[in-house]
């Protein structure tokens, strides 16, 4: 008798669950509120998403070398927290090949001059750190302390504990020397480009807003030697929205506004593409939208970084992450003007020429 | 309560649980440092909430559940259960014991986690902190709906698997939950299969349960009757869990 009553009563039980259970699937799948958003923990975008996408930066780096250009890493230094005076020996730009970004796009034959006068401003940028024009007076300050930086350091006595860092570092080295005498095979190399890329749309979703991966991400979606094809560069086209809609809010960080620049000068290159294919002058609307959209980015960099500075948050970063900030908006400022420059060409009564020729004509700052 | 005792007493005795006690004392504090936080520092707080619930996830997949599952074993193979049960302790009651007296330790790892989060990461505007104490506290009832019911799975499965196979199988189910269901989803995107659409249907969606998303960016309290809704269903689960543990329990191997 106890037995079937246990039995009944467990049955009761067991019922009463599958009935909880249905009522609350019920009303999560009516509301759609079953679906995951993918986001275990909240990681993507947050805190330490930042902080991973800033550390996959050297994992898809040493991958890129090994894959891609078949070297050994551990040659170069590349960077983007300034082991800096010593990285003009290649020409990577600190975050895995962004930086050089708009002088390897195929966009076919014809780069805009804002693109132009972009890669030439900072090729130039690299090489040379004592120029002036800097918008910020922390920016100066940085750039002056990198550059005073320099002389000295070429020329003292390294610290026992750098060379040992030094040594240990050429011993791991090893693992990555390339011993084999024949090269990967296209096949191989493609898809060490597509994991890659894959990597890098992992970072990107863990940090929208970080200049280094949204560049890389674009970079890999937009050329063709890297894998990129039309459909992904429509993609390209909504990671640019993406990233901008992602910084959109952001009132306390100056950084991802540059990001946001950047995307914005991304979609003018790749929105513009066709009439320098068709020979046509672009639209000047498209000329004024795009002028106002990065220059609305750079005026918030501009603002937040002078808030953070007079907050003191700004002398929370070390002297190399400000430099590298600082040249990324001295970059920024170069293409930016040429929107100006491309306007009063075409503004100018009985002007028609392309505006590929405005960029040879016009001064292009203190190069 | 003997029983309660005596596993309580073992429980302590091991300590293992004081070094989840220092992690989630300190690691809530020190990891958000190590975050890009230097030009905005308001990364902080919100990095500080999620990594003390982060934690306890942790906490309650990689100690609660191992510890019942060891304990379960333990005691059903030393006929420790059996003795217990000649002594009148019936089964439901031996399971509500041994539950209980794993989840007073936990209860204790459950509140340094639920106070560095609501106390030290508050915000500082009036409305915006009553939404954090809210929605900590929605975090804590759906958290405790499904990681009570997996501890009492896992001292079931114990008492009758041996321990190793009862924390497995266990947290697979916990991880299948939290994880797993989005890369079925993804997998079912451009799928019509019956079968692995009712798999969905009828797996249990832990995820639910992680708030995570609502402390790091702010987004406010639950409403209640989201909350109603997500309770209900993870509650209706867990009474089948309970219901199936009942089942499972044995007093001897």
């Amino acid at each position: 008798m106890n037995r079937t009553r246990a039995r009944v009563l467990w049955t009761l039980w067991m019922a009463g669950g599958v009935a909880l259970t249905a009522v609350g699937i019920h009303s999560l799948r009516s509301d759609d509120s079953l679906r995951t958003d993918r986001n275990p923990f909240a990681l993507q975008s947050s805190a330490y998403g930042k902080l991973l996408a800033r550390l996959s930066e050297s994992t898809i780096d040493r991958v890129w070398h090994l894959g891609v250009e078949q070297i050994a890493p551990h040659d170069h230094d590349h960077d983007h927290h300034g082991h800096g005076d010593d990285d003009h020996d290649h020409d990577h730009g600190d975050h895995g090949h962004a930086q050089h970004d708009h002088a390897q796009h195929d966009h076919g034959e014809d780069e805009h001059e804002a693109a132009h006068a972009g890669e030439h401003s900072h090729a130039v940028n690299d090489h040379d750190h004592d120029h002036g024009d800097y918008h910020c007076e922390g920016c100066r300050i940085a750039a002056e302390a990198a550059a005073s930086a320099s002389p000295g350091r070429a020329g003292s006595e390294e610290p026992p504990i750098d060379r040992a860092k030094q040594w240990l570092g050429r011993l791991s080295a090893v693992k990555y020397l390339r011993t084999n005498p024949k090269s990967m095979s296209e096949a191989h190399l493609a898809t060490v480009k597509k994991d890659i890329e894959g990597m890098l749309l992992r970072s990107y979703k863990m940090d929208p807003t970080h200049y280094g991966v949204y560049n890389s991400y674009h970079l890999f979606l937009t050329t063709h030697d890297f894998g990129g094809t039309e459909s992904s560069r429509e993609h390209a086209k909504l990671i640019a929205r993406h990233t901008i809609d992602a910084v959109f809010h952001e009132n306390e960080d100056p950084e991802p506004w540059l990001t946001a620049a950047s995307a914005a000068m991304n979609l003018y290159l790749m929105e513009t593409e066709s009439f320098s294919v068709s020979g046509k002058p672009i639209p000047l609307e498209t000329l004024k939208e795009y002028r106002s959209r990065v220059g609305f980015c750079l005026a918030r960099f501009s603002e937040l970084q002078a808030k953070a500075e007079e907050a003191g948050t700004w002398q929370n970063l070390s002297s190399p992450r400000q430099l590298e900030i600082v040249e990324r908006e001295r970059f920024a400022y170069r293409t930016y003007e040429q929107f100006d420059a491309m306007i009063a060409r075409r503004e100018a009564p009985g002007v028609g020429a392309p505006e590929g020729e405005v960029a040879e004509q016009t001064p292009s700052g203190d190069n | 309560m003997e029983l309660y005792r005596l596993t309580l007493a073992s429980i302590v005795t091991r300590k293992t649980f004081a070094i989840f006690a220092v992690l989630l004392l300190a690691l809530p504090f020190v990891l958000p440092l190590l975050t890009p936080w230097e030009t905005k520092p308001s990364l902080l707080e919100p990095a500080r909430a999620q990594a003390a619930w982060s934690l306890l996830w942790i906490t309650a997949l990689g100690w609660l559940l191992f510890q019942g599952a060891t304990i379960g074993d333990r005691w059903s193979s030393h006929g420790i259960l059996d003795y217990f049960k000649t002594l009148g302790v019936s089964r439901r009651r031996q399971m509500l014991q041994l539950w209980l007296s794993c989840f007073t330790v936990f209860a204790g790892l459950a509140a340094i986690a639920f106070a560095v989060s609501t106390f030290t990461a508050m915000p500082g505007d009036a409305t915006e902190a009553r939404h954090w104490l809210v929605t900590n506290l929605q975090y804590a009832l759906l958290f405790f709906l499904v990681v009570a019911p997996l501890l009492i799975l896992s001292i079931s499965l114990g008492t009758r698997l041996n321990g190793a196979a009862a924390y497995a199988i266990t947290t697979g189910l916990a991880l299948y939950g939290l994880f797993g269901i989005g890369y079925l989803e993804v997998f079912l995107a451009d799928n019509q299969n019956t079968l692995l659409n009712l798999v969905y249907i009828f797996s249990p969606h832990y995820h639910l349960s992680d708030l995570n998303s609502r402390l790091a960016f702010k987004l406010g309290a639950m409403p209640w009757l989201d909350l109603g809704k997500t309770a209900t269903y993870l509650g209706g689960i867990g009474v089948l869990i309970l219901g199936a543990s009942f089942q499972l329990y044995r007093e001897a191997k």
